[in-house]
């Protein structure tokens, strides 16, 4: 079975001719469908530049990306944008919630974009968001707006999910409670799941873990047997 | 470093502070074009008439003053002088020629010389320039030939139309000629009857009441008229010793009532007024954009103010270096605003007032003028910038430094149920209320100014056509002395008296006519004596109604009639009063009517037959005035006044393209600040919301969808300002209007037909279309990978 997630001899440079920064350095990297992959780093290794590529955010100088049978790499901003949309889920550091609009109505945003989409309640139910469901991101808390933002990126049933840094603006409690929110997903819905991340506890949770330093890939392997979430301890 | 700063920030949003700048140059500009114009206009016009000395008001008399009627009127505190006229025609044209006068009323050159010879001639200076007259040009005035040696203008301003009530200066068809006495004296020997004896005075100790009253007790000389009709009448009538007094006063008109007169300073005065308010207006929503460019600043930069602030940097310094790049851009705008209002002054005062034919006008500087211009939007925008600054800057280092997201005031709305699209659009209302508020107030001022434009056009271009319909005589002749026995065949009689509208103020003429006569649009059959029925033209001038009544006053005289409003006509005929015919010769004093009767070819002094010992009003047979389809040859001793239709409609047609130039000025000023107040607030928003939109792109949201969901917003405040607007304006125009044109001798409701609000809302829509465009492709200009930069 091909792997959901292919990426080969990736580059991407920063910066001008004079003074270029060289953020991905021939990266090739493979996530089988349905497993969590955890990318750690150190700040400014690759790992975020890394995840955008892979969600179509940003566009490699050199190499090819395939995701699900599609290279994206020769893909127009047309297609880039249909592909983001059926096929990706974004999770981000500070949740990146519309503060104009309500729990239910951010997560509206998304599934709007799709035929059959998950039924909003009942996904804000599952992520026991269902009391929350119309207050704005300002009158909830750290790991509730996170919350939000998964059954925001999982509504329109994306196959993968990118998550930069979920529980790097939350503390401990929270990112335990968050992190088996991902857990659940993975295992309920079969969703691939990318974590970047510096915390390289998570580790753990993982089917794969990838350790980039540098723009480079120095360590890619893989976990048989991870930990449930709520084992992991930091 | 401040200074650095903002010179950044300028420049990464040139585009953007551009647009500001274009709209503090066209606010500034037409209202300091405005301004500086109708005040040099204004300082020109007292200029003209201290130097010229303008006199305080002219009369007209059937025969000239002989020496001891003038002594008699210096005796009772006037300075007179003769100021003579005489109408040459040919080529389709009149010149009024004058003898050059010595004190009262003197010309003010705009280039040339006076006249010194005989065969010399100063030419009033928009008929020169419509002819093409230049220094040694030759001009034929009744078969004589002149050498052109100046143009200019006189003070009265009365000679710039043909007759009062000509709607519109026409300088092409019509102007005046200044001659010396001498040549003067050989014109006039040529053609005697064709001279009216003017007069101008300068109270000097009596009243303007007593010189008047003095005047009306005067009586014709039979040996001073050179009409021989009426100097054979008067003589036949002195050997009979027929109780005949023939009035020598013909007209009196105090300069204060001659609103060829006043109306140049009213206007001069009323445009200043009207900039003042616009000029408030626009410097108004320019110092609100501003305002909301630097809350949009402070919101984008609160880390870079929290920053600062943790740093040690005061709320005062903080607060300098914000409000130092809109007061530089608005400091600059307005320079450049002062610069080209200056340049379009001339252009501006040309439209507005240039009729009148005033001298030369000083567009110099005026200190206040530039001083308010530069003061006032710097001010505005300085105060508008520091409570807004202050409101911002309020907060804690630490709440700048980490902004919470807030819900931009969308908590209180409930939308549970609402469909997405709808909810989402609605949020972002809600969120952006401020911008959209100031976006519809700028469209709204917009559409007032397009109205304005587009309905004054449309409200001259329906008078020209109700003109055009009205004015079915192709004849209209008004006779001093007319031959009642013999009116002439076909043609339709009537009664014209010149009257004063007590109250508002303007002139009307009271037309008695014959019940279902041909050119007369109303029906006159059950008038009673004090009933008339009143052409569009005085509803609208006046503003009267059925049942109003309407107080008129004959024009050189003291009687005045209160009538009742018993219909109003379709309009554009002109500011006349309908009566009956026997009506309207009932107000009339019964020895002149007598007289005139007398005068007949058949009357008693063809036939000798003496006169009834008490002359009656021979009210029925009266008649003074003739509506014709064919020319008629009248006798031109008989004073005959002649007007074709071509004539009233080339009148009317020279107001149109009067308009012109106004309004096409108007309506593109109007469209520009539609698309930059859009544009700019647009652009904003936009810039405001580049993260979300970045956001909803990385989720798929493709750019068609989001320039929907971001830019439908503005298209329903369009469409609401458009359909509110339009109704409001032309609600508030009407009586702005009917002040504006106040001097202009027929009455124009301001009218905005379905078609030309059609027009004012696709303007509006084009303008819109036109941002919309622009600013969908802004939106797609954002990347999606904003999203990895900043956070809301």
């Amino acid at each position: 079975m091909p792997p959901h997630v292919s990426v080969r001899d990736v580059n991407r440079t920063f910066g001008q001719r004079e003074n270029p920064l060289r953020v991905l350095d021939g990266v090739c990297l493979d996530i089988e469908a349905g497993s969590i992959c955890l990318v750690v780093g150190a700040s400014g290794s690759g790992k975020s530049t890394l995840l955008n590529v892979i969600g179509g955010l940003d566009r490699p100088d050199a190499g090819t990306i395939t995701i699900g049978g599609h290279t994206i790499t020769g893909f127009d901003d047309r297609r880039l944008t249909r592909f983001r949309r059926d096929e990706v889920g974004f999770v981000f550091q500070f949740y990146n919630l519309i503060p104009n609009l309500t729990v239910r109505e951010n997560v509206a945003v998304c599934a709007q974009l799709v035929r059959d989409p998950h039924d909003i309640d009942a996904l804000l139910a599952d992520l026991d968001m269902a009391d929350q469901a119309h207050k704005f991101p300002a009158q909830l808390s750290g790991g509730q707006q996170q919350r939000c933002a998964i059954a925001r990126a999982l509504v329109k049933r994306s196959r993968l999910l990118l998550c930069d840094e979920p529980t790097g603006a939350l503390d401990y409690a929270t990112s335990g409670r968050l992190l088996a929110v991902l857990e659940r997903v993975n295992q309920r819905l079969g969703t691939t799941i990318v974590i970047v991340t510096h915390n390289a506890a998570l580790a753990g949770m993982a089917h794969q873990v990838v350790e980039i330093r540098d723009g480079r890939i120095v360590r890619d392997e893989a976990n048989p047997t991870p930990s449930a979430a709520a084992d992991l301890e930091w | 470093m401040g200074a650095r700063r903002s010179w950044r920030e300028f420049r990464s949003a040139l585009a953007r502070y551009l647009a500001l700048v274009a709209l503090v140059v066209l606010g500034v500009g037409i209202v300091v074009g405005f301004a500086a114009g109708s005040l040099a206009s204004l300082e020109g016009i007292v200029s003209a008439r201290e130097s010229g000395r303008l006199a305080d008001g002219e009369f007209t008399t059937l025969a000239p003053l002989s020496d001891p009627q003038t002594d008699a009127v210096v005796a009772l505190g006037v300075e007179v002088e003769s100021a003579p006229t005489l109408d040459v025609r040919g080529d389709g044209r009149v010149v009024r020629v004058l003898p050059l006068p010595v004190d009262l009323n003197r010309p003010t050159l705009a280039w040339g010389r006076l006249p010194e010879a005989s065969g010399e001639v100063v030419v009033e200076q928009l008929h020169a320039a419509a002819r093409g007259l230049g220094a040694g040009d030759r001009l034929a005035l009744a078969g004589r030939t002149f050498t052109v040696v100046g143009a200019g203008s006189l003070p009265h301003y009365s000679l710039s139309v043909p007759t009062p009530d000509a709607p519109v200066a026409d300088p092409a068809g019509f102007g005046w000629a200044l001659v010396t006495g001498t040549a003067f004296d050989a014109l006039s020997d040529a053609d005697p009857n064709a001279v009216v004896h003017g007069y101008a005075f300068r109270l000097e100790g009596a009243t303007e009441g007593r010189l008047r009253a003095h005047l009306q007790g005067l009586a014709v000389d039979p040996d001073a008229v050179r009409n021989p009709l009426l100097a054979r009448a008067l003589r036949h009538a002195e050997a009979w010793d027929a109780p005949i007094r023939y009035p020598l006063l013909a007209t009196f008109l105090p300069a204060t009532d001659n609103l060829r007169v006043t109306s140049a300073s009213d206007d001069a005065l009323i445009t200043t007024r009207v900039a003042a308010v616009a000029g408030v207006l626009m410097l108004g929503l320019v110092g609100f954009v501003l305002a909301a460019f630097s809350r949009d600043r402070i919101t984008r930069e609160g880390t870079v103010i929290g920053t600062l602030y943790a740093l040690g940097f005061s709320r005062a310094r903080v607060t300098r270096q914000y409000l130092g790049l809109p007061l530089a851009v608005t400091g600059a705008g307005a320079s450049a605003g002062v610069v080209v209002g200056h340049l379009i002054a001339p252009a501006l005062t040309g439209m507005s007032t240039g009729y009148y034919s005033q001298p030369a006008l000083d567009f110099a500087p005026r200190w206040p003028v530039v001083a308010a211009a530069l003061v006032v939007p710097v001010g505005l925008v300085a105060a508008v910038n520091l409570g807004v600054l202050r409101e911002g800057l309020r907060q804690t280092p630490l709440a700048l430094l980490r902004p919470q997201p807030s819900e931009g005031g969308a908590s209180g709305l409930r939308l549970r149920g609402w469909p997405f699209g709808l909810a989402f659009r609605v949020r972002q209302a809600v969120r952006a209320a401020g911008s959209l508020a100031l976006l519809a107030a700028g469209l709204m001022l917009s559409i007032l100014l397009l109205v304005f434009g587009v309905g004054g056009r449309a409200s001259v271009e329906s008078y020209v056509a109700a003109a055009e319909r009205a004015t079915t005589a192709h004849h209209t002749y008004a006779l001093q002395l007319p031959d009642l026995d013999r009116p002439p065949p076909d043609a339709h009689l009537a009664v014209a008296l010149p009257m004063r509208v007590v109250g508002p103020g303007g002139d009307a003429l009271l037309l008695g006519v014959d019940a279902g006569a041909r050119h007369v649009a109303v029906d006159v059959e059950h008038l009673g004596p004090l009933d008339v029925a009143v052409s569009g033209d005085v509803a609208a001038k006046f503003g009267v109604g059925v049942g109003d009544p309407l107080t008129l006053q004959e024009a050189h005289g003291d009687l005045s009639w209160a009538f009742t409003v018993a219909a109003v006509g379709p309009g554009g005929d002109g500011l006349v009063a309908y009566t009956r015919r026997e009506h309207a010769t009932a107000l009339l004093d019964p020895a002149q009517v007598a007289f005139i009767a007398a005068l007949g070819s058949d009357g008693w002094l063809a036939t000798g037959t003496p006169p009834p010992p008490r002359p009656q009003p021979a009210a029925s047979g009266f008649y003074n005035a003739v509506l014709a389809d064919a020319e008629v040859a009248f006798d031109p001793d008989r004073g005959v006044t002649h007007t074709s239709r071509a004539d009233v409609l080339a009148g009317v047609r020279q107001f149109r393209g009067l308009m012109d130039t106004t309004t096409g000025t108007i309506v593109g000023a109007a469209a520009l600040m539609a698309v930059l107040v859009l544009g700019v607030l647009t652009k904003m928003v936009i810039g405001r919301q580049r993260y979300a939109i970045a956001l909803m792109k990385a989720f798929g949201w493709s750019d068609r969808e989001v320039d929907r969901l971001y830019l439908d917003v503005y298209a329903v405040v369009v469409a609401g300002a458009v359909a509110v607007g339009l109704p409001v304006s032309h609600l508030v125009l009407g009586p702005v209007w009917r002040t504006m044109i106040s001097n202009v001798s027929a009455g124009v409701p301001f009218v905005l037909p379905v078609p030309d609000a059609v027009v004012v809302a696709a303007l509006v829509l084009v303008s819109y279309a036109v941002v919309r465009w622009a600013s969908g492709r802004n939106l797609r200009r954002v990347p999606v990978t904003e999203v990895l930069k900043f956070r809301e």
